[in-house]
Protein backbone atom coordinates (compact mmCIF):
# COMPACT_ATOMS: atom_id res chain seq x y z
CA UNK A 1 0.00 0.00 0.00
CA UNK A 2 1.38 3.44 -0.76
CA UNK A 3 1.25 6.25 1.43
CA UNK A 4 -2.02 8.25 0.35
CA UNK A 5 -3.90 5.23 0.62
CA UNK A 6 -2.54 4.76 4.16
CA UNK A 7 -3.27 7.80 4.94
CA UNK A 8 -6.54 7.50 3.61
CA UNK A 9 -6.91 3.90 5.28
CA UNK A 10 -5.82 5.82 8.82
CA UNK A 11 -7.94 8.97 8.33
CA UNK A 12 -10.85 6.14 8.47
CA UNK A 13 -9.63 5.10 11.92
CA UNK A 14 -7.51 2.60 10.76
CA UNK A 15 -5.02 2.11 13.45
CA UNK A 16 -3.06 -1.08 11.29
CA UNK A 17 -2.79 1.45 8.45
CA UNK A 18 -1.81 4.30 10.64
CA UNK A 19 1.04 2.22 12.33
CA UNK A 20 2.16 1.62 9.20
CA UNK A 21 2.75 5.44 8.42
CA UNK A 22 4.43 5.04 11.83
CA UNK A 23 6.83 2.73 11.07
CA UNK A 24 7.83 5.49 7.88
CA UNK A 25 8.11 8.11 9.95
CA UNK A 26 9.13 7.56 13.79
CA UNK A 27 12.97 7.41 12.90
CA UNK A 28 12.71 11.57 11.25
CA UNK A 29 10.06 12.09 14.22
CA UNK A 30 12.44 10.73 16.86
CA UNK A 31 15.60 12.17 15.91
CA UNK A 32 13.41 15.72 15.18
CA UNK A 33 12.65 15.42 18.89
CA UNK A 34 15.85 14.28 20.06
CA UNK A 35 17.96 16.66 18.32
CA UNK A 36 14.97 19.73 19.94
CA UNK A 37 14.98 18.21 23.31
CA UNK A 38 18.54 16.54 24.04
CA UNK A 39 17.13 14.02 26.40
CA UNK A 40 15.87 10.47 24.66
CA UNK A 41 13.75 9.83 27.04
CA UNK A 42 11.90 13.36 26.54
CA UNK A 43 12.40 12.73 22.66
CA UNK A 44 10.56 9.44 23.00
CA UNK A 45 7.84 10.65 24.80
CA UNK A 46 7.30 13.96 22.55
CA UNK A 47 7.42 11.34 19.94
CA UNK A 48 4.85 8.91 21.25
CA UNK A 49 2.86 11.97 22.39
CA UNK A 50 3.67 13.21 18.61
CA UNK A 51 2.10 9.89 16.96
CA UNK A 52 -1.16 9.81 19.43
CA UNK A 53 -2.24 13.33 18.77
CA UNK A 54 -1.87 12.69 15.17
CA UNK A 55 -3.62 9.71 15.13
CA UNK A 56 -6.38 11.69 17.04
CA UNK A 57 -6.05 14.59 14.26
CA UNK A 58 -6.10 12.45 11.06
CA UNK A 59 -8.94 13.55 10.21
CA UNK A 60 -7.81 17.18 9.97
CA UNK A 61 -5.22 16.38 7.69
CA UNK A 62 -6.44 17.82 4.49
CA UNK A 63 -3.83 16.64 1.96
CA UNK A 64 -0.21 18.60 1.61
CA UNK A 65 2.71 16.63 2.95
CA UNK A 66 1.95 14.19 5.37
CA UNK A 67 5.80 15.00 6.35
CA UNK A 68 5.34 18.35 7.02
CA UNK A 69 1.80 18.14 8.72
CA UNK A 70 3.65 15.38 11.41
CA UNK A 71 6.65 17.17 11.82
CA UNK A 72 4.46 20.02 13.31
CA UNK A 73 2.88 17.83 15.32
CA UNK A 74 6.74 16.40 16.57
CA UNK A 75 7.81 20.33 17.70
CA UNK A 76 4.62 21.03 18.95
CA UNK A 77 4.96 17.84 21.50
CA UNK A 78 8.83 19.44 21.83
CA UNK A 79 7.51 22.76 22.84
CA UNK A 80 5.18 20.48 25.43
CA UNK A 81 7.90 18.65 26.80
CA UNK A 82 10.22 21.47 27.32
CA UNK A 83 7.58 23.19 28.93
CA UNK A 84 6.24 20.40 31.21
CA UNK A 85 9.47 20.19 32.60
CA UNK A 86 11.29 22.93 32.30
CA UNK A 87 14.04 20.53 31.72
CA UNK A 88 17.40 22.85 30.52
CA UNK A 89 17.79 26.80 30.71
CA UNK A 90 18.68 28.02 26.95
CA UNK A 91 19.30 31.03 28.09
CA UNK A 92 22.95 31.58 28.66
CA UNK A 93 25.55 29.88 27.58
CA UNK A 94 27.56 29.64 30.36
CA UNK A 95 25.77 26.86 31.93
CA UNK A 96 26.88 24.33 29.48
CA UNK A 97 26.94 20.74 30.95
CA UNK A 98 29.25 20.23 28.83
CA UNK A 99 32.32 18.85 31.11
CA UNK A 100 30.14 16.01 32.08
CA UNK A 101 28.90 15.19 28.71
CA UNK A 102 31.99 15.38 27.49
CA UNK A 103 33.20 12.60 30.10
CA UNK A 104 30.09 10.77 29.43
CA UNK A 105 31.50 10.29 25.60
CA UNK A 106 34.98 9.47 26.92
CA UNK A 107 34.35 6.50 28.61
CA UNK A 108 35.72 3.16 27.68
CA UNK A 109 36.63 4.27 24.54
CA UNK A 110 40.04 2.53 24.24
CA UNK A 111 38.48 0.07 21.56
CA UNK A 112 37.58 2.66 19.20
CA UNK A 113 39.41 3.86 16.19
CA UNK A 114 40.59 7.48 17.50
CA UNK A 115 39.00 9.60 14.46
CA UNK A 116 35.72 8.12 15.46
CA UNK A 117 36.10 8.98 18.99
CA UNK A 118 36.81 12.42 17.99
CA UNK A 119 33.99 12.61 16.09
CA UNK A 120 31.46 11.10 19.03
CA UNK A 121 33.05 14.58 20.58
CA UNK A 122 32.52 17.01 17.84
CA UNK A 123 28.90 15.63 17.81
CA UNK A 124 28.27 16.39 21.60
CA UNK A 125 29.82 19.42 21.65
CA UNK A 126 27.62 20.48 18.41
CA UNK A 127 24.45 19.27 20.05
CA UNK A 128 24.90 20.94 23.44
CA UNK A 129 25.59 24.37 21.04
CA UNK A 130 21.85 23.36 19.35
CA UNK A 131 20.75 22.18 22.85
CA UNK A 132 21.44 25.90 24.30
CA UNK A 133 19.83 27.73 21.54
CA UNK A 134 16.20 29.55 22.17
CA UNK A 135 13.86 27.06 21.41
CA UNK A 136 12.79 29.30 18.31
CA UNK A 137 15.92 28.67 16.61
CA UNK A 138 16.80 25.35 17.64
CA UNK A 139 13.75 24.07 15.76
CA UNK A 140 14.89 25.92 12.66
CA UNK A 141 17.86 24.65 12.73
CA UNK A 142 17.77 20.90 13.52
CA UNK A 143 14.90 20.71 10.87
CA UNK A 144 17.05 22.65 8.41
CA UNK A 145 20.43 21.52 8.58
CA UNK A 146 19.89 18.35 10.72
CA UNK A 147 17.02 17.37 9.03
CA UNK A 148 18.39 18.87 5.04
CA UNK A 149 14.34 20.39 4.73
CA UNK A 150 13.90 23.57 3.08
CA UNK A 151 13.55 27.17 3.97
CA UNK A 152 9.70 26.49 2.50
CA UNK A 153 9.74 23.38 3.95
CA UNK A 154 11.01 24.93 7.35
CA UNK A 155 8.05 27.73 6.94
CA UNK A 156 5.64 25.04 6.42
CA UNK A 157 6.00 22.98 9.08
CA UNK A 158 6.61 25.76 11.86
CA UNK A 159 3.96 27.51 10.19
CA UNK A 160 6.26 30.79 9.50
CA UNK A 161 7.24 33.14 6.73
CA UNK A 162 10.92 32.43 5.01
CA UNK A 163 12.13 35.73 5.92
CA UNK A 164 11.68 34.45 9.68
CA UNK A 165 13.05 31.14 8.74
CA UNK A 166 16.63 32.52 7.52
CA UNK A 167 16.64 35.04 10.04
CA UNK A 168 16.20 32.66 13.12
CA UNK A 169 18.75 29.90 10.95
CA UNK A 170 20.96 32.71 10.70
CA UNK A 171 21.56 33.68 14.13
CA UNK A 172 21.06 30.01 15.52
CA UNK A 173 24.00 28.83 13.08
CA UNK A 174 26.34 32.02 14.22
CA UNK A 175 25.51 30.55 17.53
CA UNK A 176 26.37 27.04 17.15
CA UNK A 177 29.41 28.42 15.42
CA UNK A 178 30.69 30.76 18.53
CA UNK A 179 29.77 27.72 21.20
CA UNK A 180 32.21 25.65 18.88
CA UNK A 181 34.57 28.84 18.99
CA UNK A 182 34.41 28.65 22.60
CA UNK A 183 34.62 25.13 23.59
CA UNK A 184 37.10 24.31 20.77
CA UNK A 185 39.67 23.73 23.52
CA UNK A 186 37.57 20.76 24.20
CA UNK A 187 37.78 19.27 21.11
CA UNK A 188 40.50 17.53 18.50
CA UNK A 189 42.58 19.90 17.02
CA UNK A 190 41.23 19.28 13.42
CA UNK A 191 37.47 20.19 14.40
CA UNK A 192 38.72 23.26 16.26
CA UNK A 193 38.00 26.18 14.34
CA UNK A 194 40.24 28.93 13.18
CA UNK A 195 40.55 31.37 16.24
CA UNK A 196 40.11 34.67 14.59
CA UNK A 197 39.39 36.31 11.60
CA UNK A 198 41.65 38.40 10.12
CA UNK A 199 42.12 41.79 11.00
CA UNK A 200 42.47 43.30 7.62
CA UNK A 201 38.71 44.96 7.86
CA UNK A 202 38.37 47.86 8.91
CA UNK A 203 34.90 47.98 8.91
CA UNK A 204 32.75 48.15 12.42
CA UNK A 205 33.24 44.75 13.61
CA UNK A 206 35.99 45.68 15.67
CA UNK A 207 33.49 47.56 18.05
CA UNK B 1 34.08 60.59 5.26
CA UNK B 2 32.26 59.41 7.97
CA UNK B 3 29.01 58.71 6.34
CA UNK B 4 30.67 56.37 4.10
CA UNK B 5 32.11 54.38 7.09
CA UNK B 6 28.33 54.17 8.49
CA UNK B 7 27.29 53.13 5.34
CA UNK B 8 30.05 50.14 4.99
CA UNK B 9 29.27 49.61 8.48
CA UNK B 10 26.00 49.01 7.77
CA UNK B 11 26.20 46.96 4.47
CA UNK B 12 28.97 44.78 6.48
CA UNK B 13 26.22 43.83 8.86
CA UNK B 14 23.51 43.42 6.44
CA UNK B 15 26.23 40.87 4.37
CA UNK B 16 27.15 39.20 7.75
CA UNK B 17 23.29 38.26 8.36
CA UNK B 18 22.76 36.77 4.53
CA UNK B 19 25.69 34.80 4.72
CA UNK B 20 23.64 31.92 5.88
CA UNK B 21 21.38 32.18 3.43
CA UNK B 22 23.95 32.90 0.79
CA UNK B 23 25.46 29.76 2.11
CA UNK B 24 22.43 27.59 1.00
CA UNK B 25 21.91 29.56 -2.37
CA UNK B 26 18.73 31.14 -0.89
CA UNK B 27 19.65 34.61 -2.09
CA UNK B 28 18.25 36.33 -4.93
CA UNK B 29 20.66 37.51 -7.78
CA UNK B 30 20.96 40.86 -7.09
CA UNK B 31 21.83 40.13 -3.45
CA UNK B 32 24.30 37.44 -4.07
CA UNK B 33 26.07 39.25 -6.23
CA UNK B 34 26.40 41.88 -3.41
CA UNK B 35 27.16 39.53 -0.88
CA UNK B 36 30.31 38.21 -3.26
CA UNK B 37 31.35 41.51 -3.94
CA UNK B 38 31.39 42.45 -0.24
CA UNK B 39 33.29 39.33 0.51
CA UNK B 40 36.31 40.21 -2.03
CA UNK B 41 37.12 43.11 0.29
CA UNK B 42 35.99 42.08 4.15
CA UNK B 43 38.33 39.04 5.28
CA UNK B 44 35.95 39.24 8.61
CA UNK B 45 32.97 38.09 6.44
CA UNK B 46 35.25 35.72 5.01
CA UNK B 47 36.01 34.56 7.97
CA UNK B 48 32.49 34.39 9.04
CA UNK B 49 31.60 33.03 5.93
CA UNK B 50 34.00 29.93 6.31
CA UNK B 51 33.46 29.22 10.20
CA UNK B 52 29.86 28.85 9.42
CA UNK B 53 30.14 26.85 6.37
CA UNK B 54 32.21 23.85 8.63
CA UNK B 55 29.78 24.68 11.43
CA UNK B 56 26.85 23.52 8.68
CA UNK B 57 28.48 20.61 7.75
CA UNK B 58 29.58 19.56 11.14
CA UNK B 59 25.64 20.25 12.23
CA UNK B 60 24.91 18.15 9.02
CA UNK B 61 26.95 14.81 9.43
CA UNK B 62 25.30 14.57 13.11
CA UNK B 63 24.70 11.06 13.12
CA UNK B 64 21.08 9.67 13.15
CA UNK B 65 20.17 7.86 16.03
CA UNK B 66 18.75 5.16 16.60
CA UNK B 67 14.75 4.71 17.47
CA UNK B 68 14.31 3.03 20.83
CA UNK B 69 11.20 1.74 20.27
CA UNK B 70 7.85 1.89 18.10
CA UNK B 71 6.16 4.07 18.42
CA UNK B 72 3.22 2.76 16.94
CA UNK B 73 -0.92 3.25 18.81
CA UNK B 74 -2.43 0.46 19.94
CA UNK B 75 -4.54 -1.73 17.76
CA UNK B 76 -8.34 -2.26 18.99
CA UNK B 77 -7.88 -6.43 19.47
CA UNK B 78 -9.20 -7.95 16.31
CA UNK B 79 -11.64 -4.86 15.43
CA UNK B 80 -13.05 -6.96 12.47
CA UNK B 81 -14.58 -10.51 13.71
CA UNK B 82 -16.35 -9.15 16.48
CA UNK B 83 -19.26 -6.80 15.13
CA UNK B 84 -19.15 -10.15 12.59
CA UNK B 85 -19.88 -12.59 15.70
CA UNK B 86 -22.44 -9.74 17.62
CA UNK B 87 -24.82 -9.80 14.19
CA UNK B 88 -25.35 -13.29 14.52
CA UNK B 89 -27.42 -12.98 17.20
CA UNK B 90 -30.18 -10.57 16.15
CA UNK B 91 -30.00 -12.16 13.02
CA UNK B 92 -31.39 -15.57 14.88
CA UNK B 93 -33.94 -13.29 16.69
CA UNK B 94 -35.28 -11.87 13.79
CA UNK B 95 -35.77 -15.37 11.81
CA UNK B 96 -37.10 -16.95 15.42
CA UNK B 97 -39.50 -13.50 15.17
CA UNK B 98 -40.55 -14.57 11.55
CA UNK B 99 -41.00 -17.60 11.72
CA UNK B 100 -43.35 -17.68 14.84
CA UNK B 101 -45.66 -14.71 13.04
CA UNK B 102 -45.57 -17.17 9.96
CA UNK B 103 -46.66 -20.17 12.08
CA UNK B 104 -49.36 -18.01 13.89
CA UNK B 105 -50.94 -16.53 10.48
CA UNK B 106 -51.04 -20.36 8.92
CA UNK B 107 -52.77 -21.50 12.13
CA UNK B 108 -55.06 -18.77 12.52
CA UNK B 109 -55.90 -19.50 8.51
CA UNK B 110 -56.52 -22.97 9.19
CA UNK B 111 -58.90 -22.67 12.25
CA UNK B 112 -60.70 -19.83 10.61
CA UNK B 113 -61.00 -22.06 7.29
CA UNK B 114 -62.15 -25.41 8.69
CA UNK B 115 -61.99 -25.29 12.64
CA UNK B 116 -59.34 -27.89 12.66
CA UNK B 117 -61.20 -30.29 11.02
CA UNK B 118 -59.12 -33.34 11.20
CA UNK B 119 -58.49 -35.16 8.01
CA UNK B 120 -58.89 -38.20 7.61
CA UNK B 121 -56.96 -40.66 6.02
CA UNK B 122 -57.52 -43.43 3.89
CA UNK B 123 -59.21 -46.16 4.93
CA UNK B 124 -59.30 -49.92 3.48
CA UNK B 125 -61.83 -50.48 1.73
CA UNK B 126 -63.05 -53.33 3.37
CA UNK B 127 -63.66 -51.60 6.29
CA UNK B 128 -65.59 -49.00 4.53
CA UNK B 129 -67.66 -51.23 2.91
CA UNK B 130 -69.47 -52.55 5.76
CA UNK B 131 -69.60 -49.08 7.19
CA UNK B 132 -71.65 -47.74 4.02
CA UNK B 133 -73.39 -50.80 3.60
CA UNK B 134 -75.25 -50.14 6.80
CA UNK B 135 -75.75 -46.63 6.95
CA UNK B 136 -77.02 -46.89 3.66
CA UNK B 137 -79.62 -49.99 4.55
CA UNK B 138 -80.29 -47.27 7.95
CA UNK B 139 -80.77 -44.25 5.76
CA UNK B 140 -83.22 -46.31 2.60
CA UNK B 141 -84.86 -48.28 4.27
CA UNK B 142 -86.39 -51.03 2.37
CA UNK B 143 -87.72 -51.49 -1.50
CA UNK B 144 -85.50 -49.47 -3.06
CA UNK B 145 -83.73 -50.58 -6.56
CA UNK B 146 -80.14 -49.77 -7.32
CA UNK B 147 -81.42 -48.35 -10.36
CA UNK B 148 -84.35 -46.31 -8.19
CA UNK B 149 -81.15 -45.04 -6.38
CA UNK B 150 -79.50 -44.25 -9.16
CA UNK B 151 -82.62 -42.11 -10.51
CA UNK B 152 -82.75 -40.65 -6.68
CA UNK B 153 -79.52 -39.43 -7.02
CA UNK B 154 -80.06 -37.67 -9.73
CA UNK B 155 -83.35 -36.49 -9.44
CA UNK B 156 -82.21 -35.31 -5.47
CA UNK B 157 -79.15 -33.33 -7.43
CA UNK B 158 -81.20 -31.58 -9.58
CA UNK B 159 -83.74 -30.85 -7.14
CA UNK B 160 -81.22 -29.27 -4.20
CA UNK B 161 -78.97 -27.26 -7.03
CA UNK B 162 -76.30 -29.07 -6.30
CA UNK B 163 -73.75 -26.83 -8.57
CA UNK B 164 -71.27 -29.11 -10.30
CA UNK B 165 -69.78 -26.33 -11.89
CA UNK B 166 -68.66 -24.60 -8.86
CA UNK B 167 -67.40 -28.27 -6.85
CA UNK B 168 -64.10 -28.05 -5.68
CA UNK B 169 -63.39 -31.21 -7.61
CA UNK B 170 -63.17 -29.06 -10.54
CA UNK B 171 -59.41 -29.68 -10.66
CA UNK B 172 -60.15 -33.28 -11.02
CA UNK B 173 -60.57 -34.22 -15.04
CA UNK B 174 -62.69 -37.10 -13.75
CA UNK B 175 -64.94 -34.84 -11.81
CA UNK B 176 -64.78 -32.15 -15.08
CA UNK B 177 -66.10 -35.27 -17.06
CA UNK B 178 -68.42 -36.32 -14.26
CA UNK B 179 -70.00 -33.19 -13.99
CA UNK B 180 -70.47 -32.58 -18.17
CA UNK B 181 -71.99 -36.09 -18.86
CA UNK B 182 -74.38 -35.17 -15.89
CA UNK B 183 -74.89 -32.03 -17.26
CA UNK B 184 -75.14 -32.89 -20.90
CA UNK B 185 -77.09 -36.37 -20.91
CA UNK B 186 -80.75 -36.49 -19.61
CA UNK B 187 -81.41 -38.27 -15.86
CA UNK B 188 -82.82 -41.33 -17.76
CA UNK B 189 -80.05 -41.74 -19.64
CA UNK B 190 -77.54 -41.69 -17.07
CA UNK B 191 -80.29 -43.74 -14.73
CA UNK B 192 -80.11 -46.28 -17.79
CA UNK B 193 -76.38 -46.22 -17.66
CA UNK B 194 -75.45 -46.88 -14.40
CA UNK B 195 -78.41 -48.92 -14.02
CA UNK B 196 -77.35 -51.15 -16.88
CA UNK B 197 -74.06 -51.15 -15.29
CA UNK B 198 -74.97 -52.39 -12.28
CA UNK B 199 -77.67 -54.54 -13.74
CA UNK B 200 -74.52 -56.36 -15.71
CA UNK B 201 -72.47 -56.34 -12.27
CA UNK B 202 -75.44 -57.87 -10.40
CA UNK B 203 -75.36 -60.00 -12.99
CA UNK B 204 -72.71 -62.82 -12.36
CA UNK B 205 -72.97 -62.31 -8.73
CA UNK B 206 -76.28 -62.07 -7.95
CA UNK B 207 -78.11 -64.63 -10.46
CA UNK B 208 -81.11 -63.77 -12.04
CA UNK B 209 -82.53 -61.53 -9.11
CA UNK B 210 -83.25 -58.75 -11.42
CA UNK B 211 -82.79 -55.03 -9.85
CA UNK B 212 -85.92 -53.58 -10.19
CA UNK B 213 -87.56 -55.93 -7.70
CA UNK B 214 -84.51 -55.99 -5.36
CA UNK B 215 -85.48 -55.21 -1.78
CA UNK B 216 -82.98 -52.66 -0.17
CA UNK B 217 -81.78 -55.24 2.52
CA UNK B 218 -81.52 -57.60 -0.36
CA UNK B 219 -79.90 -55.37 -2.68
CA UNK B 220 -77.36 -53.99 -0.13
CA UNK B 221 -76.60 -57.36 0.70
CA UNK B 222 -75.85 -58.26 -3.06
CA UNK B 223 -74.48 -56.12 -3.84
CA UNK B 224 -71.75 -56.11 -1.13
CA UNK B 225 -71.66 -59.70 -2.23
CA UNK B 226 -71.05 -58.26 -5.45
CA UNK B 227 -67.71 -55.82 -4.44
CA UNK B 228 -66.34 -58.63 -2.39
CA UNK B 229 -66.92 -60.90 -5.53
CA UNK B 230 -65.47 -58.43 -8.32
CA UNK B 231 -61.89 -59.64 -8.36
CA UNK B 232 -62.51 -62.92 -9.37
CA UNK B 233 -65.82 -62.52 -11.32
CA UNK B 234 -65.75 -64.07 -14.73
CA UNK B 235 -65.76 -61.37 -18.02
CA UNK B 236 -69.30 -60.00 -18.49
CA UNK B 237 -70.94 -61.67 -20.99
CA UNK B 238 -71.36 -58.64 -22.99
CA UNK B 239 -68.08 -56.78 -23.57
CA UNK B 240 -69.30 -53.94 -25.05
CA UNK B 241 -72.08 -53.67 -21.94
CA UNK B 242 -69.03 -54.07 -19.49
CA UNK B 243 -67.18 -51.29 -21.53
CA UNK B 244 -70.02 -48.93 -21.01
CA UNK B 245 -69.80 -49.48 -17.30
CA UNK B 246 -66.87 -49.21 -16.97
CA UNK B 247 -66.79 -45.58 -19.08
CA UNK B 248 -69.76 -44.75 -16.58
CA UNK B 249 -67.55 -46.06 -14.03
CA UNK B 250 -65.68 -42.52 -12.97
CA UNK B 251 -68.77 -40.92 -13.52
CA UNK B 252 -70.54 -42.34 -10.73
CA UNK B 253 -67.29 -42.91 -8.29
CA UNK B 254 -67.08 -39.11 -9.21
CA UNK B 255 -70.57 -38.14 -8.01
CA UNK B 256 -69.80 -39.51 -5.24
CA UNK B 257 -67.02 -37.62 -4.34
CA UNK B 258 -68.80 -34.31 -5.47
CA UNK B 259 -72.61 -35.02 -4.01
CA UNK B 260 -71.39 -35.99 -0.08
CA UNK B 261 -75.00 -35.35 1.00
CA UNK B 262 -75.73 -37.85 -1.20
CA UNK B 263 -73.18 -40.12 -0.28
CA UNK B 264 -74.80 -43.02 0.99
CA UNK B 265 -77.05 -43.35 -2.41
CA UNK B 266 -74.01 -42.45 -4.74
CA UNK B 267 -70.96 -44.49 -3.04
CA UNK B 268 -73.41 -47.42 -3.79
CA UNK B 269 -73.12 -47.09 -6.96
CA UNK B 270 -69.73 -46.70 -6.38
CA UNK B 271 -68.86 -49.19 -4.89
CA UNK B 272 -70.61 -51.17 -6.68
CA UNK B 273 -69.01 -49.54 -10.21
CA UNK B 274 -65.59 -51.09 -9.50
CA UNK B 275 -66.99 -54.58 -9.87
CA UNK B 276 -66.66 -54.77 -13.95
CA UNK B 277 -63.89 -52.67 -13.56
CA UNK B 278 -61.18 -55.04 -13.33
CA UNK B 279 -62.89 -57.18 -16.49
CA UNK B 280 -62.08 -55.11 -19.33
CA UNK B 281 -58.48 -54.93 -18.93
CA UNK B 282 -58.09 -52.32 -21.59
CA UNK B 283 -60.21 -49.72 -19.79
CA UNK B 284 -58.37 -47.94 -17.11
CA UNK B 285 -58.66 -48.05 -13.50
CA UNK B 286 -60.08 -45.34 -11.75
CA UNK B 287 -58.19 -42.59 -11.11
CA UNK B 288 -56.54 -43.61 -7.35
CA UNK B 289 -57.61 -40.04 -5.58
CA UNK B 290 -60.64 -41.04 -6.90
CA UNK B 291 -60.71 -44.02 -5.00
CA UNK B 292 -59.57 -42.53 -1.88
CA UNK B 293 -62.39 -39.13 -1.92
CA UNK B 294 -64.54 -42.34 -2.04
CA UNK B 295 -63.16 -44.48 0.71
CA UNK B 296 -63.15 -40.08 2.78
CA UNK B 297 -66.56 -39.99 1.79
CA UNK B 298 -67.72 -42.99 3.25
CA UNK B 299 -65.61 -42.61 6.62
CA UNK B 300 -67.69 -39.74 7.32
CA UNK B 301 -71.18 -41.51 6.94
CA UNK B 302 -74.08 -39.65 6.58
CA UNK B 303 -73.39 -37.40 9.62
CA UNK B 304 -70.41 -34.84 8.59
CA UNK B 305 -69.93 -34.74 5.30
CA UNK B 306 -71.30 -31.29 4.52
CA UNK B 307 -68.62 -30.10 7.00
CA UNK B 308 -65.82 -31.60 5.54
CA UNK B 309 -66.49 -29.82 2.44
CA UNK B 310 -67.42 -26.56 3.58
CA UNK B 311 -64.32 -25.03 3.82
CA UNK B 312 -63.78 -25.66 0.21
CA UNK B 313 -60.13 -27.11 0.78
CA UNK B 314 -58.93 -30.64 -0.51
CA UNK B 315 -58.10 -33.08 2.04
CA UNK B 316 -54.56 -33.31 0.23
CA UNK B 317 -54.58 -29.26 0.63
CA UNK B 318 -56.11 -29.42 3.93
CA UNK B 319 -52.80 -32.14 5.11
CA UNK B 320 -50.16 -29.96 3.35
CA UNK B 321 -51.19 -27.09 5.52
CA UNK B 322 -51.00 -29.44 8.31
CA UNK B 323 -47.30 -30.75 7.14
CA UNK B 324 -46.10 -27.05 6.92
CA UNK B 325 -47.72 -26.20 10.23
CA UNK B 326 -46.04 -29.20 11.93
CA UNK B 327 -42.52 -28.10 10.20
CA UNK B 328 -42.96 -24.41 10.54
CA UNK B 329 -43.15 -25.88 14.46
CA UNK B 330 -40.39 -27.69 14.31
CA UNK B 331 -38.05 -24.78 13.11
CA UNK B 332 -39.69 -22.39 15.43
CA UNK B 333 -38.45 -25.17 18.16
CA UNK B 334 -34.93 -25.37 16.52
CA UNK B 335 -34.72 -22.02 16.33
CA UNK B 336 -35.42 -21.04 19.63
CA UNK B 337 -33.27 -23.41 20.98
CA UNK B 338 -30.44 -21.73 18.63
CA UNK B 339 -31.18 -18.48 20.10
CA UNK B 340 -31.33 -18.72 23.26
CA UNK B 341 -28.11 -20.66 22.86
CA UNK B 342 -26.48 -18.25 21.10
CA UNK B 343 -27.21 -15.55 23.44
CA UNK B 344 -26.13 -17.71 26.19
CA UNK B 345 -23.20 -18.16 24.90
CA UNK B 346 -22.03 -14.34 24.03
CA UNK B 347 -22.71 -13.53 27.46
CA UNK B 348 -20.63 -16.15 28.79
CA UNK B 349 -17.68 -14.17 25.85
CA UNK B 350 -18.24 -11.23 27.78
Amino acid sequence: MDEDALIAAAQKGDARAFNQLVILYQGLAYNVAYRILHDPEAAADATQDAFFSAFRAMGKFRGGSFKSWLLRIVTNACYDQLRVKQRRPTSSLDNLPVEADHTFYLEDTSELPDEFVERQELNQVIQVGIAQLPIEQRAVLVLSDVQGLSYQEVADVLDISLGTVKSRLSRGRAKVRDFLLEKGELLPRRYRLSGEPETEHTGGHAQ
Amino acid sequence: MSWLRKRKETEHRNIQEQLSAYLDGELLPREREAVEQHLITCSSCRWNLKTLRQTVQWTSELPTVRVPRTFTVPVPARPVPAPRRWRFVPVLQGATALVALLLFFVIAGDAMLTGFQPVTMRRPETQALPVEATSLAEARGAEVTATVLVETVVVEKEAEGLMLQEAPAAEEPAAEEAARMLEVAPAETATVIVGEEIRATMAPAGGGEGAEDARAEESVGEETVAVEAAAPAPLPSEPSLAEEAAAVLPTATTKAMIAPTLAPTATTEAMTAPTPAPAPTEVAMPPPSAQVEVGEALSVPGREPASEWRHGLKPAVLMGVRWVEYALGVLLIVLVGTTIGAMVWRRSKR
